[in-house]
């Protein structure tokens, strides 16, 4: 009797045992598959706005460059500007700007070098440059500032042709120093990888200009590619023509597989600068979006591009439009397009990447009397309609216009002309492209153009 | 002694005194001296001198000697002053020989005549001192001396096991280092050139110092086995009524063996001898204090202090001792102790099992090789697991620590990084305030006094107490769950084999691998508490009374929640088990409650730290939900973390199958531990326990301990009975089981020995942390960033903190000072108003609100934030990368940011805002400029330093408004700075911060000291004033 009472113990511990497995076991699996891992919660939503902008506009002797702020938000904001060269930063300037007002700095830029860092807190500020030309270089340049520094950019508007002197303005606003290199494309040579552009220390808080004329001579087409081993920089092309004209075009921080590059009205003839960086020839379309139908740009249906190369195509451009760019199997290029105004200045623009309902586009204009247009595309296969706001104290009405789809138009030139200096936000109820098309009187009494792409307006401001 | 007076009677037979010394002898001196009386040697004469006896022996004596031959002392003289009283009579002085005979001592009819042959007639010649073989009175078979030698250090040694029985095996004259003072022959040219006894010495001990004289004077000492006396020990087994004997019997030895090294060796072994016996002392000391017997270590500090003080004393014999000398040390080397110190009983234990493994061959002889190593495997398993387990130890960590031993400090893992010098730990825990990142007044934990104790002892070395530590933690934890075990099951092979499991677990070699000192001091203690636990809620009321119980318990459960707090989580889980579970619940209740009670006590100062932040500090940032590392114990990468750590919890489930009936309830709760340990350790890494809640290291300890225990009392059940048992499925399960626990053990201490440890030299560390390591812009924080994974940071950085919650950008985070984790933080986390501001930063950044990320790190003084390479969330590396003040410089093994808007931790700034540096809000600390911080240098107490203008003294540390800073002899209070921290508004000129309640602190440590020396005297192991030592008997 004994000995079966332990016999029965021992079973009934077996299978104690054994339900011990099955319960761990068991409710593991239960515990993973039913309830996992407790979700990870969001951010709590940030208090302390803040932002910078890279203004890598370059200058020379007698330049006088302005740095537009504008500030679409409802709350000040302040912004501190610190105006980099090749020495020893300047001291900061704190300016605020009102709520739903730009503000104009003027910034020192007597050296091709010049470059300004703009921080910004308590909200959300639009930045952009305009430059006019001084000592005998009478044009006007003008782009919106870069939201961020990188390590790779791409800077496919170069020419250093007869008569036209190409840079590459790089600035390292940040605390440690940045080290380059810099790969030229042209055409119809390999990539050019000049020792002297290779390993390029800049120092902290500092700005370089970098002559491409010295590097590569001759060349209708060359694109830069500037990748930061260390470090991060901002870049933007500055093309001087000997005749006095500038013009300036953000680098771009990443590649993409369209383009959009909206134009103004009343150019004359229109340049788009293609880059192919890779390794793999690139097959591309053009479409051109102006007030009527669209159109192949150029000609450019199924136009073909090598690898590592940069090319330039003339495309015939009458009154306000776009030109976009798609490749084939998203390949990956970097496109800018580059007019010429009536007073034989050019200006350029990296264009956008896509559009977007909200953007500010800062003033393309600089001294007096100035023309400031302001263009509009729907790239889109709807019609959008599109409110326009004076972001300046006591601005005129908002004005409201509407876009067909596919369609590119001009902006009634009286709505912007009463406040010239004051940045226009541009609200749509579907995705659009805007740009600054502006002529400003140059020194010499001479008409100056500049083109510049509007800021897309991040959520939520 | 010279000439031989029985091989030609014509010659004068040697005249034999006998000394025999009494007190309070009535009990046995009859027998004593009915065998004086039936000695056959011709010319004996006898004196008596009584010591002041108070019984009557006096009456005794006159009785059977006669008055004439009775001296009685009317105040006690010791033996040796009785001694002398003997010599004043004449006859004394011209006896060739004393035979100095104790009253407790009764010798055999021809003893006289046996020791004075040994004397003059073998043929040896000068002998001073002859030693009857001695054995117990009252059993003759049992030997007690046979002639005694001496270690170097004049510790007595006698060859005698304890209880041996006399065969015969000493049955020849020996010459040896001393012999027994119970009936010692002295010639007469012996004691009239060095004396007799030392009068200081304590009656047990004062033989040897004489016969060690005696031979340094030239003569020999014998012991003649021909030659018998019964000693009845009267004294040592408390027959005899002995004055209250103020320290243990261990003092009196101790006392003796350096007086009798200061007195009798020569001046060169002196020269190394003394320093070589201070250091063995030391460390005798240590180990005492550290085994809590701290009366013992009170009585070897005593012995030397007894020393000191006689020192003048002892010259003076010495220089007695030494116009004697006639043979140098050397000439005695050969009757002392083989290699000069006495061998760890570990050694002797060797000795013995060899001596006893050689016999079972020879009784084998016959028996082929395979089965005799087989029954020789099986019979010193059978007999002593524990020595074979230590062996096996020792080779296993010998191999396995290859790697980490060297001169250099052990880096890498989560090792925190050791003070330059033990003092760096005393000063954290006396100091105020904290000095680690974010600061505080929030006390350090009492574990850094350990920690500064064990450094100290290591010579002040704290690379050494660091290995010390981490080697000694996971020895601890052996040995201390196999105590736990054996005590619950008396058996020791299952403990040692449980125990073995136990050490071999993924968790303990994780922990070793990373270098985790106090998770390894809480995994050795865990089973300990466990063990009580069980003892406490047990049937039987446990030994020693309930307070001592109480103190024990509690001291240990302080001791390890000094290290881990989240221990008292396992505890609380454990309590909560007996409670619902075990059987005496109302007794183990009362003694648990007390237990904690006092535990908290003993962390008083510590107890807030604990607390702060809703108990952050008892949380840990590491875990895992996956369920195959989780029932494997691993919690990470290492040695010991593979697939074959499964095998502890197999082998606990099947242990729990064939656990027997004795057993079954303690097993029961041991599971249900390890369960509920292996529950909430998932439940808490997935996010569903509050922080304080979150310790997947704790619940995965509770949980080894749980499964150790169930195969220790497996183990147990199946050695207690199985071979009664018909075969059958128990059988086959506890093949399994040993299967299972054999290859794992074996193959977890492969892997242990093939090592790969993340601790190690340099090397251990990340190379790219040099960019940070080589920073020379003085002091400065980092910040470690990475996914949200339960692991820990690459060294130095230790483990999480906390976690930024940010959807897709959702971070693991921690701070540290510049070099990373530090072992001065040990038991706490940050916490406080600059923890609730770096998660606010935090959030800022990863919201992608701000662009400035580095200016709300500045008044942390976080100068780098890094991560290791690939451990950020895209979202989150975007995020960061995105910041103007934040720059990669690194992206090499690490991903680097260095903060362009640093500040240093505590510093001027020239010419800033007060109004700016006193806001809590962040955009407006974002907006701050870099500006040219003066950093200001740590002193004792606080900070010091110059500011070149006006400006803001900015202190990155918790504030407190007992900071002041004192300037042109002015003080100025604190203000809070940025919502959390310190600043004070400066002027041009030198400066210096303190904290002005430091004396609050010291009263709190001291009074800590007190209550642990306390609760430590109430659980010392207690030492015997009334140890029966036999002159035979082995020290």
């Amino acid at each position: 009797m004994r000995a079966e009472r332990h016999r029965d113990r021992a079973r009934g511990q077996g299978w104690l045992a054994l339900l011990t497995v099955v319960v761990v076991v068991g409710g593991g699996f239960a515990l993973e598959r039913g309830l996992g891992t407790s979700p990870e919660g969001g951010p709590e939503p940030g208090v302390a706005t803040s932002g910078a902008w890279s203004c890598p506009h370059g200058g020379g002797p007698k330049w006088q460059v302005q740095i537009h702020l504008a500030n679409p938000g409802d709350a000040p904001v302040t912004a501190r500007l610190t105006a980099l060269t090749s020495g020893r930063p300047r001291k900061p300037v704190t300016v605020t700007v009102d709520p739903g007002t730009t503000r104009t700095v003027d910034v020192v830029a007597k050296t091709r070098a010049a470059s300004t860092f703009v921080e910004f807190f308590g909200g959300w500020l639009a930045a952009g440059w305009v430059a006019q030309g001084g000592a005998g270089e009478i044009g006007v340049a003008s782009e919106p500032c870069a939201a961020s520094a990188g390590q790779r950019w791409y800077a496919p508007d170069g020419t250093t042709e007869q008569g036209q002197d190409a840079y590459l303005v790089v600035m390292n606003p940040f605390d440690t120093p940045a080290a380059f290199d810099v790969v030229l494309l042209t055409k119809t040579r390999a990539p050019i990888r000049d020792s002297a552009v290779n390993d390029v220390i800049l120092p902290a808080h500092r700005s370089r200009a970098i002559r491409l004329n010295t590097l590569a001579l001759g060349e209708a087409a060359l694109g830069s590619e500037v990748d930061a081993s260390i470090g991060r920089v901002a870049v933007a092309s500055l093309g001087i023509g000997r005749d006095g004209g500038i013009r300036a075009s953000l680098a771009s921080d990443a590649l993409a597989s369209t383009a959009f590059l909206p134009v103004g009205a009343g150019a004359g003839q229109t340049v788009l600068s293609l880059m192919v960086p890779g390794e793999e020839p690139v097959q591309f379309g053009a479409t051109l979006l102006s007030g009527d139908e669209a159109t192949p740009a150029g000609g450019l249906t199924e136009a073909g591009q090598g690898p590592a190369s940069a090319a330039t195509y003339p495309i015939p451009v009458e009154g306000p439009g776009s030109v976009g760019v798609v490749t084939q199997g998203d390949a990956q290029v970097s496109a800018a397009l580059r007019a010429i105004g009536v007073g034989n200045d050019w200006a350029a623009t990296g264009g956008a990447r896509a559009p977007a309902q909200r953007w500010v586009v800062l003033p393309a204009t600089i001294g007096e009397p100035v023309v400031p247009g302001l263009i509009l595309v729907d790239p889109g296969n709807d019609p959008v309609t599109v409110t326009l706001r004076v972001l300046a104290a006591g601005g005129p009405d908002d004005l409201v216009v509407r876009i067909e789809a596919g369609r590119a138009l001009q902006v009634p030139a009286g709505f912007w002309a009463g406040a010239p200096d004051a940045a226009i936000l541009v609200a749509a109820d579907g995705p659009v492209l805007a740009l600054a098309a502006s002529t400003s009187l140059g020194n010499s009494g001479l008409s100056t153009y500049a083109l510049a792409m509007g800021v897309p307006v991040p959520d939520p401001v | 002694m010279t000439g031989s007076p029985t091989d030609t009677p014509s010659e004068r037979v040697p005249s034999v005194l006998v000394v025999l010394v009494t007190r309070d002898a009535t009990g046995w001196l009859r027998g004593c001296l009915t065998a004086l009386a039936e000695q056959r040697y011709p010319r004996l004469g006898i004196v008596a001198v009584d010591d002041a006896s108070g019984d009557g022996t006096v009456e005794i004596l006159t009785q059977a000697l006669g008055e004439r031959r009775v001296i009685a002392l009317r105040e006690r003289a010791g033996f040796a002053g009785a001694m002398r009283a003997a010599l004043t009579i004449p006859a004394a002085r011209e006896a060739d020989h004393l035979l100095v005979l104790h009253d407790d001592t009764a010798l055999d009819p021809d003893a006289v005549a046996r020791m004075v042959e040994a004397a003059h007639d073998i043929g040896v010649e000068d002998v001073g001192v002859v030693g009857a073989k001695v054995v117990d009175w009252r059993d003759p078979h049992l030997l007690l001396d046979v002639g005694r030698s001496a270690d170097r250090f004049g510790h007595p040694y006698t060859p005698l096991q304890p209880g041996e029985i006399d065969q015969g095996q000493f049955d020849r004259v020996l010459e040896v280092l001393c012999v027994s003072s119970c009936a010692m022959l002295i010639s007469r040219e012996a004691w009239t050139r060095v004396g007799l006894f030392d009068e200081r010495l304590d009656a047990r001990h004062d033989d040897l110092d004489l016969c060690w004289r005696v031979r340094l004077a030239g003569f020999k000492v014998l012991m003649t086995p021909l030659a018998r006396a019964r000693h009845r020990r009267s004294g040592a087994t408390g027959e005899r009524r002995e004055r209250q004997r103020r320290r243990s019997e261990r003092y009196y030895e101790d006392r003796a063996a350096l007086a009798s090294l200061l007195k009798n060796a020569s001046v060169i072994s002196l020269l190394w001898l003394l320093p070589v016996d201070l250091l063995l002392s030391f460390v005798r000391l240590i180990f005492l204090l550290l085994s809590r017997r701290f009366e013992e270590s009170f009585d070897l500090l005593a012995a030397w202090g007894w020393n000191l003080i006689h020192l003048p004393g002892t010259l003076a014999r010495r220089v007695k001792a030494q116009s004697v000398r006639s043979v140098p040390d050397r000439e005695l080397r050969r009757f002392m102790d083989t290699g000069g110190l006495r061998l760890p009983r570990w050694f002797e234990s060797a000795g013995r099992i060899l001596d006893e493994q050689r016999e079972i061959d020879e009784e084998d002889a016959e028996v082929s090789a395979g089965r005799r190593l087989r029954d020789r495997t099986a019979s010193l398993v059978g007999r002593h697991p524990v020595f074979v387990a230590s062996f096996f130890a020792v080779l296993i960590g010998a191999v396995a620590f290859r790697q980490l031993i060297g001169p250099e400090p052990l880096a890498g893992g989560a090792l925190p990084a050791f003070p330059g010098s033990f003092r760096g730990f005393f000063a954290e825990l006396v100091s105020g305030f904290r000095t680690t990142p974010l600061g505080g007044t929030l006390p350090a934990s009492p574990a850094l006094g350990a920690m500064g104790g064990i450094s100290w002892v290591a010579f002040g070395s704290t690379a050494i107490a660091q290995k010390v530590m981490l080697a000694g933690g996971v020895v601890l934890a052996g040995v201390l769950a196999y105590r736990a075990i054996a005590r619950l099951t008396a058996r020791p092979g299952a403990a040692v084999v449980a125990a073995s499991a136990y050490v071999m677990s993924a968790l303990v070699l994780w922990s070793f691998s990373d270098g985790r000192i106090a998770s390894l001091v809480a995994i050795a203690v865990l089973p300990a508490i466990a063990e009580r636990l069980e003892v406490a809620f047990g049937p039987d009321a446990p030994a020693g009374g309930p307070w001592r119980f109480a103190a024990g318990l509690g001291v240990t459960i302080a001791f390890a929640a000094a290290f881990v707090p989240g221990v008292v989580i396992a505890v609380a889980v454990m309590l909560a088990i007996q409670i619902v579970f075990g059987r005496s619940r109302g007794r183990g209740v009362v003694l648990a409650a007390g237990s904690v009670v006092l535990a908290g006590l003993l962390l008083f100062p510590f107890v807030p730290t604990i607390l702060a932040d809703d108990g952050a500090a008892l949380g840990s940032g590491i875990g895992t939900t996956d369920l195959g590392d989780l029932g494997r114990l691993a919690l990470g990468g290492g040695p010991g973390t593979w697939v074959v750590a499964a095998f502890l919890p197999i082998a606990a489930v099947v242990a729990f199958a064939l656990v027997g009936p004795r057993y079954r309830g303690a097993a029961g709760r041991a599971i249900l531990g390890a369960v509920a340990g292996l529950a909430l350790a998932w439940l808490g890494s997935a996010g569903y326990l509050p922080v304080a809640l979150t310790n997947a290291p704790v619940y995965l300890s509770l949980a080894a301990v749980g499964e150790a225990f169930v195969i220790g009392f497996g183990l147990a059940s199946a050695l207690g009975g199985l071979g009664r048992e018909s075969f059958g499925l128990r059988q086959i399960a506890t093949g399994v089981l040993a299967i299972v626990l054999g290859a794992g053990i074996f193959l977890q201490a492969a892997s242990a020995m093939v090592g790969g440890w993340a601790v190690g030299g340099p090397a251990a560390v990340p190379a790219a942390w040099a960019v940070t390591a080589s920073e020379a812009r003085g002091d400065f924080r980092v910040l470690w960033v990475g996914a949200d994974d339960e692991r820990r940071f690459p060294a130095p950085g230790g483990d999480p903190q906390a976690v930024a919650p940010a959807g897709p950008a959702t971070i693991r985070y921690a701070l540290t000072g510049r070099d990373g984790i530090v072992a001065i933080d040990t038991g706490r986390t940050v916490n406080g108003g600059g923890a609730a501001y770096v998660q606010e930063a935090l959030n800022e950044i990863l919201s992608g609100t701000t662009e400035h990320g580095g200016a709300l790190l500045a008044p942390l003084g976080v100068r780098f934030v890094v991560a290791e390479g690939g451990d950020l969330p895209p979202a989150a590396a975007d995020l960061l990368d995105r910041q103007v003040d934040l720059d990669l410089v690194l992206e090499k093994g690490l991903r680097i940011y260095r903060n362009g808007a640093a500040m240093p931790p505590a510093a001027v700034l020239p010419g800033s805002d007060a109004g700016t540096i006193t806001s809590a809000d962040l955009a407006t600390i974002a907006a701050i400029p870099p500006s040219t911080a003066v950093p200001l240098r740590a002193v004792e107490g606080g900070w010091q330093g110059v500011a070149p203008t006006d400006g803001i003294v900015q202190i990155g540390d918790a504030f407190d408004p007992d900071w002041e800073l004192i300037a042109t002899e002015r003080a100025v209070p604190s203000r809070v700075s940025f919502g959390w921290s310190i600043s004070f508004p400066a002027e041009a000129g030198a400066l210096r911060i303190r904290y002005t309640a430091q004396a609050i602190r010291t009263v709190e440590i001291v009074l800590l000291a007190v209550l642990w020396l306390a609760a430590l005297w109430i659980t010392r192991k207690p030492v015997s004033r009334y140890e029966p030592v036999s002159p035979g008997t082995q020290p």
